[in-house]
């Protein structure tokens, strides 16, 4: 029945956005239900609202760059794939690297047929799966371990959580050196990187001599966007 | 039949909430190949979705362990939360630790439970209406996207976000930092000097993160018996850096009290389950 009424395949038929539109609508809904809980959680517990209302305009700062550099990955992979389904992919659990790769390996050039285009959906989708279930069946019993130690020990659970940290930011700065091997275009990530660790520097230095507390809100997304800005005439100097 | 009297705390009910939101939004994220398949007629092209299966395998594994690795770091709803709207490492993870850190927060209290869901949340929406806005305005977006003089501006937004980022938290806690990093160092150069190029990178990091969340846990471990990490530059001196430069911490400070009291955990098998008046929980979550 379905096979008799199917539709002529579009990577970009509407129906596609319309059901892009309903699963992101239910992941938002999901997103205000938290917010709208934590928030009232953090007023009950006695944490000032100035506080609440000033994380909610940070997170929101923060997000604009990396965000429209996702949007950036959306428009790479709409050539291949059309736009609902890495506007899919990246909205939801997922990463540019990732559905890049799933979507590479799996089919070369762009994809103009349904089954196609339905397979390289499920590969990209599959990746994810213990991502998406897994969390729902450990996040309980980690954060009560988590909780133990705190306990058991609160100098060490306060070393833990900040060691946890470290570790993934000792990570991505090894990561920032990871082409060096290429040449002088290799180097280009890590002058981006220590561009921004200048400017947090400078916005460090600024804070503590003019006591303006305000830096300290901007001062993170305000590196992202330098050391954005910065790559452009690194990568003319070097790429 | 008898009146189940136990009634459950807030933590009990984020991650009651939080599994009956990850399943709904997973069935319906799982759904999506499904609804093409039927809408077009199509069927699954085996012969492509073999070439897949080696990636599968990859990301499953590395979503395993970025669920031990991120799922600490984000507390409870901020875990069922992210691990939904993804974009973890280049986004959510330091979203949530620049608004912990600017809030004036201990990280794995309940006030950081609080900022950390808050900020993945309000990162979770921006983002959805930034790519919305995107996707609506795409054919005048795209030529400024795809501008090849602004691509290396978007190739390098995680240099970017970790150098602003490694500044901050590489010099609060220097002691514990050395380890990773020079080891994390040698890693990727000795790894891209071998290659001749960052092709391993990519992969490597995804192994990396943990590896170096377990060797600065083990090498904080270690530093902490000897007693290294007590003066300024050690671990514990994050906190009350973050209390001098905290533009909230003398708000948050004002309403301690008031918290310290309302926050009494009562059973020590059930670290959160005593929080704050469990009927009036309850009552909350019913509203």
């Amino acid at each position: 029945m379905v096979q008799l009424n199917a539709a002529e395949f579009n990577k970009n038929a509407p129906v596609l956005y319309v059901i892009v539109s309903i699963i992101l609508a239910v992941v938002v809904a999901q997103a205000v239900f938290f917010l709208v809980r934590a928030y009232r959680r953090g007023v009950k517990i006695g944490m000032s609202k100035a506080v609440l209302n000033k994380t909610m305009l940070r997170a929101g700062i923060f997000t604009i760059a990396p965000a429209v550099a996702i949007l950036v990955g959306i428009v790479a992979l709409s050539q291949k794939l059309g736009i609902p389904l890495p506007w899919l992919r990246l909205s939801v659990i997922g990463s540019f690297s990732y559905e890049t790769i799933a979507a590479e390996a799996v089919y070369a050039g762009n994809v103009s047929d349904a089954t196609v285009y339905a397979t390289v959906a499920l590969v990209m989708t599959c990746g994810m799966l213990v991502s998406m279930f897994l969390p729902l069946i450990t996040g309980k019993k980690i954060q009560r371990g988590l909780m133990r130690i705190r306990q058991k020990d609160k100098k060490w659970g306060e070393i833990f959580m900040n060691a946890l940290f470290l570790g993934m930011i000792s990570a991505f700065l090894g990561y920032v050196f990871g082409n060096v091997g290429e040449g002088a275009s290799g180097w280009i990530p890590v002058l981006v990187f220590l561009v921004s660790a200048l400017v947090m520097a400078l916005c460090g230095l600024l804070l503590k001599v003019t006591k303006w507390r305000w830096i300290n809100d901007y001062a993170l997304p305000f590196c992202i966007i330098v050391g954005m800005a910065a790559a452009v005439p690194i990568t003319m100097l070097l790429g | 039949m008898k009146k189940n009297t136990v009634l459950r705390s807030f933590d009990d009910n984020t991650h009651l909430y939080g599994r009956i939101w990850g399943v709904v939004a997973a069935v319906l994220i799982l759904s999506y190949p499904f609804i093409c398949m039927a809408i077009f007629g199509a069927g699954i092209d085996w012969e492509v979705f073999a070439k897949g299966i080696s990636i599968i395998v990859m990301y499953c594994a590395v979503g395993a362990v970025e669920t031990f690795t991120y799922t600490p770091m984000l507390g409870s709803g901020g875990t069922y939360l992210g691990f939904v709207t993804g974009n973890l490492s280049n986004l959510k993870v330091p979203c949530a630790l620049n608004c912990m850190d600017q809030a004036g927060v201990e990280k794995g209290t309940e006030e950081a439970e609080v900022i950390s869901t808050i900020a993945i949340a309000v990162s979770s929406i921006v983002t959805m209406l930034i790519l919305v806005l995107g996707v609506v305005l795409i054919s005048f977006l795209t030529p400024v996207l795809e501008n090849e003089s602004l691509a290396p501006a978007f190739d390098n937004v995680l240099p970017a976000l970790f150098g602003g980022m490694a500044v901050v938290y590489i010099s609060r806690n220097w002691k514990i930092s050395v380890i990773p990093c020079v080891l994390m160092l040698l890693v990727f150069i000795v790894s891209s000097y071998i290659v001749g190029s960052g092709e391993l990178a990519g992969t490597l990091i995804g192994v990396m993160v943990p590896v170096g969340v377990v060797v600065t846990l083990v090498s904080s471990r270690v530093m902490y018996k000897k007693g290294w990490l007590s003066e300024r530059g050690g671990a514990l001196a994050e906190t009350s850096a973050a209390a001098e430069t905290s533009p909230d911490q003398a708000e948050i400070s004002d309403k301690t009290e008031r918290a310290e009291g309302a926050v009494p955990v009562a059973d020590s098998s059930n670290p959160v389950s005593g929080t704050n008046g469990q009927a009036e929980d309850e009552e909350e979550e019913k509203k």
